[in-house]
């Protein structure tokens, strides 16, 4: 069983408990105005191409069979992106590592044995090993097994997920995994539409029966003027204080513009959002306090 | 019960009060020395001088809120971090100051060196990492000390001998005169005295100064006293630097549980004596003034007793828990870790790792312990150790040079590549090197490379063999020699030999970018073919103008230290063991041996004008630091950093292989897991010593603007901590940089 993965990172400190090791699976259901991994939207290879790093030297267009790379008469280079094939020719013979191929496939074997690397690290802090994505959920199959390999290794396995995937894919993973990230993203299903693309209908309906059974965090990535707003946290809180007690905690996130150079590097456009005020953030985790639930603002 | 309470701040206003004053004017103490000199006596005599005078004619302070007693003006700078080379002021150094000759023809020897950067180097010994061996001096007091000297006389010796054994005996009753006056200055104070709380402390000091150290101290008090007061004496009298505070929490325990049980002290009063002692060193130094290298104060803890007996007890607790509450930027604290040491030891270093202090390095003793003892030392022995000034591990019953002399293993390398550059340097001083550059296969390279490199060590240990010969003549150090076991017994300075174990290092700094350079060497020129030596040769002289894109090459596309990479991490476990052999086993002039190390203090930055190297670094890029991978390799987590070293053997490196690990501030409780992680993992991978760096980038760029507002933001620099503001911009920057990494 292959998955399909653009990074795994090691030492990730904020996907769950303790020290982790995250693997991020590409293609998305979702379309986040905001979007802080966009090179993980769609579930294909993509070239990424970083022209501050790029030298120049012509490499490129010399391989190309697509004429995707150009160099001008004053040597400097061009991309053209509608013309790549995402063949990876260039990647192959750029030193400079301003072209790379975003996304690839490995056996679920060769995933558990690099993870399984830092199993010390796991053991001695309470972490383990998180499934994001993307939408880790979208190769359910290859999460579900996954986890069940991790877990006979003894490992904690947590799966970071939009949930807005099938309900059957949301069981296979949940049968083995030990815990869940729930990204949670409006409470307002209009809204949601909007931001998204896609209302929370079923978001809701997997996270409702998911909660029966399962330990869930939920994470909010807050966006200044979009879910910043205290009424609509007010209602959320009130949604996620009766789901009952596997919501374990509420995470805010506060929002970061780093997708702005990978948006540059797709070739896509990017839109600006603003992170909300601290007092804001503030006044936000109150209300979710407010309710009962733990709530960690980052 | 002692009564002590521990005032901080009216502490430190009066340190201030003193030391502001510092250096005083001793012109006329010179004189008298100049006046009882006998240029043709032997210069333990002289040095004995030197004692003599301090004893009878330097004034001794007192400074009432504290209990403490040790500071004998003898004309020494307030930020005295070494007290010596080039000879500092203060009568310590009179007699350096007679010899500049030696000095002289050293600073000739080593300046084309220098101005090759293929070393770095003030001294031909460590003048500024010794420890003065307070558990002697708590034990047997200068009495006890002198008798033993008086013993040793009858018992027979040469003339040389027997002039080292009578400086001893002068060293001990001057050092017992000095203590003396502490009482007699006390009394004089207790007269005008008011204040209740400073008059418990005079009456303690009148009450215990005539008594400790000249006979064995009893109680906690005392000998913590004791161990402050080796130290500060040795550095107001020696001419030498003692950086080393000792292995308080094993030496102590036994005193402060005879006074638990005998109900002369609490724990919260131990506490409070605790938290002033370390905090001594803080209110003594200037830390707004840059200090190049810091304090240099150590404080060791954890770790193991002669037969092995892990130590972790209530001192252990009570010096953490004294660092967490005050935040002190020194002493640096150095935790000596084993697996075997109790979860409650790694929460508590972890909990203090995690606030950012930025004052720990942590020692694997399953990995320095046999490191010492493959190094042919007593097992006994290689369980004591120490660290001082910054990283540099010593036995407690050793002298050793460890940060005197720094090696640029980027340059070495060059020797090899370029000999045409070197060779009238070398040529004229008879080193023997051979091309590597024109070898048909990667063996021959690396053989040669290796051959230039050990004809290098060779070398240099030939040249500081013959300039530490003179020691004795510009320095010996007889009061010191008196705390150290087997001087009295062998009748010989620490300068000739008399300690009982003698070691000798060369700091090899730029392991990566030297492993990085040869692997990107081996793969280009030697496997792939994607470039000749003649190019690659002409890129490094040309800094890589022209070869851009041969430049991102080495950077991008060969595997580094550091990367998860089999055949790298099989590489640099070759290399490092290459260079651990040739820089080990060349007899020094003590009797003992030069052994190796990854020790590297700021010389990684010293040495960043060297050519640019193999593995795509430029010139004016810093070297690596440490043992951690070089600043051309990019986004190595601190779970990868741990994993590359855990097939590397750090027990070929007696003097430690420093890794340095910057991780952010802990906002949470959670968050400290994270340390007690990578502590645990640091010793289970053979770690040997890792420094935390632990900051917050944003706090930094904000201290950075507004420096009037963020004074208390303690960074690690290389192997010492300092605040934040009182460095220079290119060091903020560099230190900045790091965590951007």
């Amino acid at each position: 069983m292959e998955g399909f993965i653009f990074n795994i990172q090691h030492f990730s400190l904020h996907d769950g408990p303790g020290i982790r090791t995250t693997v991020f699976l590409k293609g998305c259901t979702l379309r986040c105005a905001w979007c802080h991994n966009p090179e993980s939207i769609s579930p294909r290879e993509e070239l990424l191409y970083f022209p501050n790093l790029c030298i120049s030297c012509g490499r490129c267009a010399a391989v190309c069979p697509a004429g995707a790379h150009t160099i001008d008469e004053e040597g400097r280079h061009g991309f053209h992106r509608s013309k790549c094939v995402l063949c990876g020719a260039c990647t192959q013979v750029c030193n400079a590592k301003a072209l790379e191929l975003c996304g690839k496939s490995m056996r679920m074997e060769e995933v558990v044995r690099e993870v399984l690397r830092d199993r010390d690290l796991y053991t001695s802090t309470g972490g383990g090993v998180t499934f994001s994505g993307g939408e880790p959920l979208l190769q359910s199959d290859f999460v579900a097994e996954a986890v069940k390999a991790l877990k006979e290794e003894g490992i904690h396995v947590a799966v970071d997920t939009a949930l807005n995937v099938p309900v059957s894919a949301v069981r296979k993973a949940a049968e083995h995994a030990d815990l869940f990230l729930a990204d949670f993203k409006l409470y307002d299903g209009a809204l949601h539409q909007e931001y998204t693309g896609s209302d929370n209908a079923l978001i809701r309906r997997n996270l409702e029966l998911l909660a029966a059974y399962k330990p869930i965090i939920i994470r909010i990535p807050i966006v200044g003027g979009v879910n910043d707003d205290p009424g609509m946290a007010e209602q959320a809180a009130a949604y996620f204080s009766g789901l009952g007690e596997n919501i374990k905690a509420v995470e805010l996130l506060s929002y970061h513009d780093l997708g702005r150079s990978k948006c540059e590097a797709l070739g896509i456009p990017f839109q600006k959002f603003f992170p909300p005020s601290g007092e804001r953030l503030g006044e936000l985790a109150e209300i979710f306090r407010g309710y009962g639930l733990n709530v960690k603002v980052s | 019960m002692s009564g002590f309470v521990f005032n901080k701040d009216r502490m430190f206003r009066e340190f201030e009060d003193i030391y502001s004053k510092y250096p005083t004017n001793v012109d006329h103490l010179y004189r008298l020395l100049d006046e009882m000199d006998d240029p043709a006596a032997s210069s333990y005599y002289r040095k004995s001088l030197v004692y003599r005078v301090a004893a009878e004619h330097c004034e001794v302070k007192l400074m009432p809120s504290c209990p403490f007693y040790s500071e004998i003006d003898t004309g020494r700078e307030r930020n005295s971090v070494t007290s010596s080379w080039p000879p500092v002021p203060g009568i310590a150094c009179w007699l350096m100051r007679k010899n500049r000759e030696i000095e002289e023809e050293f600073h000739g020897w080593v300046e084309p060196f220098h101005q090759k950067i293929l070393l770095r180097s003030s001294f031909f010994t460590d003048f500024a990492h010794a420890y003065a061996h307070s558990e002697i001096l708590i034990a047997l007091g200068f009495e006890g000390i002198r008798e033993k000297a008086l013993k040793r006389l009858e018992e027979g010796c040469d003339g040389e001998e027997e002039a080292f054994l009578r400086s001893v005996v002068t060293a001990c009753e001057s050092a017992c005169r000095i203590a003396e006056k502490f009482a007699d200055k006390a009394e004089e104070l207790l007269k005008s005295e008011q204040d209740a709380d400073k008059r418990l402390n005079l009456l303690r000091i009148a009450a215990t100064a005539r008594r400790v150290p000249k006979y064995p101290s009893v109680t906690f008090y005392e000998a913590l006293n004791t161990f402050w007061f080796a130290r500060e004496l040795c550095n107001a009298l020696e001419g030498l630097g003692f950086a080393v505070l000792g292995h308080i929490d094993k030496a102590l325990y036994p005193f402060y549980r005879k006074d638990l049980e005998e109900g002369r002290i609490t724990r919260e009063e131990a506490q409070e004596y605790i938290d002033c002692f370390l905090s001594l060193t803080d209110a003594r130094w200037d830390l707004n003034q840059f200090l190049d290298g810091g304090t240099n104060a150590t404080v060791v803890i954890g770790g193991c007793d002669k037969k092995g007996g892990l130590i972790y007890n209530d001192i252990t607790e009570m010096v953490i828990e004294s660092f967490v509450k005050y935040r002190f930027a020194n002493p640096k604290l150095q935790v000596r870790l084993s697996s075997g040491h109790p979860a409650g030891f790694y929460e508590r270093v972890a909990r203090l790792a995690s606030l950012g202090t930025n004052v720990l390095s942590i020692f694997n003793d399953e990995v320095i312990i046999p490191a010492h003892v493959k190094a042919g030392k007593p097992l006994e022995e290689a369980r004591l150790y120490l660290a001082g000034g910054c990283q540099e591990p010593m036995l407690q019953n050793e002298f050793n040079s460890r940060a005197y002399c720094y090696l640029n293993l980027a340059h070495m390398l060059d020797v090899s590549l370029f000999k045409e550059d070197w060779q009238d340097l070398f040529h004229k001083e008879e080193i023997s090197v051979f091309r590597a550059d024109t070898a048909k296969t990667f063996e021959e390279f690396y053989g040669r490379v290796m051959y230039n490199f050990s004809s290098q060590i060779l070398y240099f240990c030939r040249m500081y063999n013959h300039f530490c010969r003179q020691w004795v003549k510009t320095n010996p150090c007889p009061l010191y020699s008196s705390m150290l076991n087997d001087c009295i017994e062998r009748a010989m300075d620490v300068s000739v030999g008399g300690a009982r174990l003698n070691a000798d290092s060369f700091a090899l700094t730029g392991a990566g970018t030297l492993i990085d350079s040869l692997f990107a060497i081996k793969k280009t020129v030697f496997e792939e073919g994607m470039v000749s030596m003649k190019e690659l040769k002409k890129a490094l002289k040309a800094d890589f103008q022209g070869y851009e894109d041969l430049r991102q090459y080495l950077l991008n596309k060969i595997p580094k230290l550091g990367h998860p990479n089999d055949e790298i991490r099989e590489f640099a476990k070759g290399v490092l063991k290459d260079i651990a052999r040739h820089s080990s086993g060349i007899p020094n002039t003590r009797g003992g041996y030069y052994e190796a190390s990854l020790f590297t203090f700021y010389a990684f930055d010293w040495f960043k004008e060297s050519r640019a190297t193999a593995d795509g670094r430029k010139k004016s890029m810093i070297l690596s630091r440490g043992v951690n991978p070089g600043e051309t390799t990019k986004n190595v987590d601190a779970a990868t950093l741990l994993y590359s070293q855990n097939n590397l053997n750090y027990t070929d490196y007696p003097g430690g292989a420093i890794l340095y690990m910057e991780l952010p501030v802990a906002k949470t409780e959670t968050e400290e897991g994270v340390f007690r992680g990578v502590l645990r993992q640091f010793i289970k991978t053979g770690g040997s010593i890792m420094d935390f760096n632990v900051v917050d980038k944003k706090k930094l760029l904000e201290a950075q603007k507004h420096p009037e507002t963020y004074r208390n933001i303690v960074v690690r620099v290389c192997g010492y901590s300092a605040l934040f503001h009182s460095l220079g911009k290119d060091m903020q920057d560099e230190i900045i940089a790091r965590v951007a990494r």
